[in-house]
């Protein structure tokens, strides 16, 4: 009732502009409670009872699926109680001997300390004990021993495991007696990241069979499309999946709310207005902010105009502070907080009555996880989305059907990229030597892996298998989170600010490039590429800059081809060639001026798809009067901003190059590539799930109101023409033609 | 497959690099007392390379050095014999008898003040207690130990009590026949994870000690060279070292878990790093094996290799194929040996 009397006034207050799209409504949920066939032991029951928990269907199936010693994979919403659910198994295992362990894996330090606090609390109530731990970089050296001589359960990250592995005779104990390992929020393993952790996996479990131990894997992820072939390719193990959630939830209101109906005030202060009247009309909430600057700004704005208690959540705090706005939303004392996705992990916050999105999140997947932080059980909540200007955004807003039924994203690791294979494949050969029968680990590229690390003597033959002898320590020299070639490290007034890759560097900080680091403004003064240290000083300019870039691609192999029509869709092997080539200083969209630069041409390898147009198409287009080169520039960048919809990436993770006539092909080409060295298996599922993007991407640009093309369908962010040229009317017809041609079959 | 080759080139890159960037690190920041090099011994040394690789060009080890091949079921590797003239402290088994049962710290509770007033009770050494309620049975295990020179048992009761710089611990050696001691020291190829290339031990006979060097030519040949030195390790009375405890030692297990072999074994141990460091406190500047060779036992070397400096110059040999750089490696581990020596004499002394 609350929320539908709030809704009202809402649409009723002064300066509203019609922004409710829609308003969705989920119904209550009752719980459905069930008991595991086979009852718990005493010890676990005991403590459900004292504690009045009464499980629920999808926790007792969980509970089961482990009793019958099955991997299981969880993905039943936030607050559906999954932790609990593998946590009681897990004890009650464990306290059946007196050795068995069990590994924890978060994808962030700050989620193992909340999940240690809810362990330990466990572990006091159930009166068993098994020293449950956080071992990680900020151990303290001289408990280190001890918790990997006596803990029987360890929490930790990725980044540090990479680091243990080589010292794995010190966790001889821990690893010959591992009964379980847990990784949560899975779906945090995708990409680069996710790629690397899948191989960083492949390497525990070479370890794990050296110890002769074969743990059962407990996976907990968000709901994703594809969650059993995500899970096989993350661990190489096989799944039973629990993703029926029991729990009892309450009516849940969802806004899409359109930020552009109002040309007065910007995005971001309509959702700092709608979390002053949330919290005014005594709603709890949670505001979602893109960055950190941001989630200060709504709070520092919102403060204006009310009296309620408000404050920022973002990484970067202290510990102890966010363990007190954890605390404060948690009883009830803090009214609103705005954050960054630092909240959008399982952090134990309680639930709220009140959620806002401020702009689309980038993946369904973000948008369900942060939606989930409303609705306490049995009460009503509401999540807002406030769409901003750009493509994928407006297009939930004019296709909210599209946006409530849509399945989530694909998640994508690749397991075949060599970029990440070899480094990984160094790491695992200085952690146990590498022997003939490693192709379960690295797959049918074994050979060839092996042979390329010994002829740079990497690596080296001897009676006990291939053993590491180059210098350094391989895991000191591996990143998880990049394909690292070559970095640029920036500077300003003498500190280092962060590190660039290579071409990223080429084509974000050169010289008068304004770069945004956190919030700040820089002007890069200087760009070495020999030392690969660039120089910036900080700066307050009301211009920005846009980089010129040329881009080249060469069809290196074709791995599969689909027709569509008139279209020829591939996907291959290609490279890729890049120039910066100059600069546009802009202000309000409006160039100021023209820069031109000399820089290295630079090249790398990776994976595209690319379709072929038909030639009547471009007379047909022709005929109108329409620009033939910029219909093909627009389709890309409207393709381009569509695929996040599809695969779970960034558009900043995908190049696209068109062309009225390419090299290889002969005829006009849309090419879209992986921005990675080697790919990251975006390109790849997109080939699979073509007709989709397709259609959706024509939908986006046919309903964009717009009359020439604006940043809500055909302009890109990141192109390296300057937006030019782009024909609105002919990338219509174009994409006409192709979503006709691809729902045909 | 030309791309797989360019990725792993450029593989090889970074991981030079960071070894070339852990150089810097070392050097700049001087956290370890080990590893203290100026800039300028860097360049000397890297000139000295120079200058050996055209000195030894074409030139065998067998030829510079009196060298063995050692052929072992896990492969071959490379041993090289010298023979010092070094005159060793005497050793009294009595002596050592006799600090040990007068030590009346050993005993559970028995701390300065308590040993004070046992002694001023007339309770001079442990043989006074044998029959007391308290302490008798202990005493008994420890006097047992010394009949029967259990060395481990003595070495963990001095442990359990005293620390392990306490000179008490030191007398304990004079317990043990020389010729089964083993002196231990060995290079790799960094700080841990990295490849050990040469393991040096020496043994004391009545002109003097044997030094064996046991060379990994290459990386094939390690895994042999550590399970040949592991044997001579197990089967010593007790090791000698300087850091072993915390380093050499648990290196050597490092390595054979890395290949696969549970390499447990815990000998009697002098590591002579914290009786030096203990004994000299008042005169050095810092506890380095070079700077207690140079101001203790008034050694000079004529040339020495900084210890930061081995990968590298290793790494010279294997890829010119060039037995130069390997000398001054073989020469300072020698050398090291050598001082351990001549360093155990001196903390042995009454």
């Amino acid at each position: 009732m609350k929320i539908e009397s709030f809704l009202e006034r809402l649409q009723q207050s002064d300066g509203y502009r019609n922004q409710i799209e829609t308003i969705k409504i989920f119904p209550e949920q009752e719980p459905i409670y069930e008991n595991p066939k086979k009852a718990l032991s005493p010890a676990i029951q005991n403590y459900l009872d004292r504690k009045k928990i009464r499980l629920y269907r999808h926790q007792a199936r969980t509970i089961e699926l482990l009793h019958e010693e099955k991997n299981i994979l969880i993905t039943t919403p936030t607050a559906s109680g999954k932790t609990l659910a593998f946590n009681l198994p897990i004890f009650e295992k464990l306290s059946q001997s007196k050795t068995g362990t069990a590994l924890y894996l978060y994808p962030l330090k700050a989620l193992c300390n909340d999940q240690l606090q809810s362990l330990q609390q466990l572990e006091a109530g159930t009166l068993l004990k098994f020293n449950a731990s956080v071992y990680d970089g900020d151990t303290p050296e001289h408990q280190r021993p001890k918790i990997r001589e006596k803990s029987r359960i360890i929490l930790s990250n990725p980044y540090a495991l990479h680091h243990y592995l080589s010292w794995h005779h010190k966790w001889k104990r821990f690893f010959e007696n591992l009964q379980f390992l847990v990784l949560d929020e899975a779906h945090w393993y995708r990409g680069v990241f996710g790629s690397n952790v899948a191989l960083l996996l492949r390497r525990l479990k070479r370890i794990l069979h050296f110890y002769k131990a074969k743990p059962q894997f407990i996976l907990a992820s968000a709901t994703m499309a594809n969650p059993l072939e995500h899970s096989y390719k993350l661990t190489g193990e096989h799944f039973s999946l629990v993703a029926e959630d029991g729990s009892s939830r309450g009516r849940k209101y969802f806004v899409l709310w359109n930020s552009q109906k109002n040309q007065e005030r910007s995005a971001h202060r309509q959702a700092s207005d709608l979390f002053v009247k949330s919290v005014n009309a005594d709603l709890q909430t949670l505001c979602f902010a893109f960055s950190r600057k941001l989630a200060e700004l709504t709070v520092m704005w919102a403060q204006g105009a009310t009296h309620k208690n408000l404050a920022a959540y973002r990484a970067g705090y202290l510990p102890e502070d966010r363990r007190q706005i954890e605390k404060s939303l948690k009883d009830g004392s803090l009214n609103g907080v705005a954050a960054t996705n630092a909240l959008e992990l399982g952090i134990d916050i309680g639930a709220l009555d009140s959620v806002i999105l401020s702009g689309y999140p980038g993946t369904m997947l973000s948008t369900w996880q942060r939606a989930g932080r409303a609705g306490r059980s049995q009460q009503d909540s509401l999540v807002t989305l406030v769409g901003f200007e750009n493509p994928l955004d407006q297009y939930f807003m004019r296709h909210p059907d599209h946006f409530f039924e849509r399945p989530h994203e694909h998640a994508v690791i690749d397991l075949n990229n060599e970029h990440i294979l070899l480094p990984q494949m160094m790491c695992a050969a200085a952690e146990l030597p590498l022997r003939d029968t490693e192709n379960a680990c690295w797959g049918e590229k074994t050979e060839a892996l092996i042979n390329a690390l010994e002829a740079q003597r990497l690596i080296q033959k001897t009676p006990m298998g291939w053993v590491y002898r180059g210098m350094a320590r391989p895991a000191d020299v591996v990143s998880l989170d990049n394909i690292s070639t070559q970095t640029v490290r920036l500077l300003c007034e003498g500190q280092v600010l962060e590190t660039l890759e290579y071409n990223r560097a080429l084509e974000e900080a050169h010289p008068g490039a304004i770069f945004l680091h956190q919030g700040e403004t820089l002007l890069i003064e200087n760009l070495n590429l020999g030392q690969c240290v660039a120089t910036a000083r900080r700066s307050e300019v009301d211009y920005y800059t846009e980089t010129l870039k040329s881009t080249q691609i060469r069809i290196r192999s074709v791995q599969g081809t689909q027709k569509w029509g008139a279209f020829d869709l591939s996907y291959g092997d290609v490279l890729t060639q890049h120039q910066v080539i100059g600069f546009r200083t802009m202000r309000f969209d409006k160039p100021l001026g023209m820069h031109p630069l000399e820089s290295p041409q630079t090249e790398f390898e990776t994976v595209a798809l690319w379709f072929t147009l038909p030639t009547e198409l471009r007379e047909q287009i022709k005929k109108y009067g329409l620009d033939w080169a910029g219909g093909l520039h627009a389709a890309e960048h409207a393709l381009i901003a569509m695929i996040p919809f599809l695969a779970l990436c960034d558009r900043w993770d995908i190049g696209g190059l068109s062309t009225a006539m390419h090299i290889d092909t002969g005829v006009a080409t849309i090419f879209i590539y992986d921005g990675f060295q080697g790919g990251i298996g975006i390109a790849e599922k997109t080939f699979e799930l073509f007709s989709e993007l397709a259609l959706h991407t024509h939908q986006l640009v046919r309903d964009c109101p717009c009359e020439k093309g604006c940043p809500s369908c055909i302009y890109s962010p990141k192109c390296g023409n300057g937006n030019e040229p782009l024909d609105k009317s002919a990338a219509l017809m174009i994409l006409s033609d192709l979503a006709i041609a691809t729902q045909n079959k | 497959m030309k791309d797989l080759a360019q990725v792993a080139q450029r593989l090889k890159q970074r991981v030079r690099i960071s070894q070339e960037n852990s150089y810097l690190s070392l050097e700049q920041t001087s956290a370890f007392a080990f590893s203290r090099t100026s800039t300028q011994q860097i360049e000397a040394a890297l000139r000295l390379k120079n200058a050996l690789i055209e000195e030894f060009k074409n030139i065998e080890l067998s030829e510079v050095f009196s060298t063995r091949l050692v052929q072992t079921e896990l492969g071959t590797f490379c041993q090289i014999s010298h023979e010092e003239k070094i005159e060793l402290a005497t050793f009294d088994p009595a002596f050592a008898q006799t600090m040990i049962e007068s030590e009346l710290k050993l005993l559970y509770g028995v701390g300065p003040a308590l040993e004070q007033s046992l002694r001023a009770r007339g309770v001079s050494k442990l043989s006074d207690l044998a029959h007391h309620p308290r302490w008798g049975q202990e005493v008994q295990r420890i006097l047992d130990a010394l009949q029967a020179r259990d060395l481990k048992q003595l070495e963990n009761q001095l442990a359990r009590w005293l620390p392990r710089s306490h000179p008490t611990a030191m007398r304990l050696a004079h317990m043990i026949e020389p010729g089964s001691l083993l002196f231990f020291d060995l290079e790799s190829m960094g700080l841990f994870g990295h490849p050990i290339i040469l393991l040096g031990v020496a043994r004391p006979h009545q002109h003097g000690i044997t030094v064996h060097q046991y060379l990994a030519r290459n990386i094939t040949e390690e895994l042999p060279a550590l399970m040949h030195t592991f044997g001579q390790l197990n089967s010593a009375q007790a090791i000698v070292s300087y850091n072993g405890r915390a380093f050499d030692i648990n290196y050597v297990k490092d390595r054979l878990n890395y290949y696969g072999i549970a390499g447990n074994f815990e000998p009697v141990h002098f590591d002579l790093l914290t009786h030096a460091r203990k004994r000299f406190r008042s005169y050095l500047e810092d506890a380095r094996l070079e700077t207690v060779e140079r101001e203790i036992l008034r050694r000079e070397r004529s040339m020495d290799l900084p210890s930061m400096l081995v990968p590298e110059f290793y790494n010279t040999y294997l890829e010119e194929k060039n037995i130069g750089p390997l000398i001054p490696i073989l020469e300072h581990n020698r050398q090291d040996l050598i001082s351990l020596t001549l360093l155990f004499s001196k903390l042995c002394e009454p």
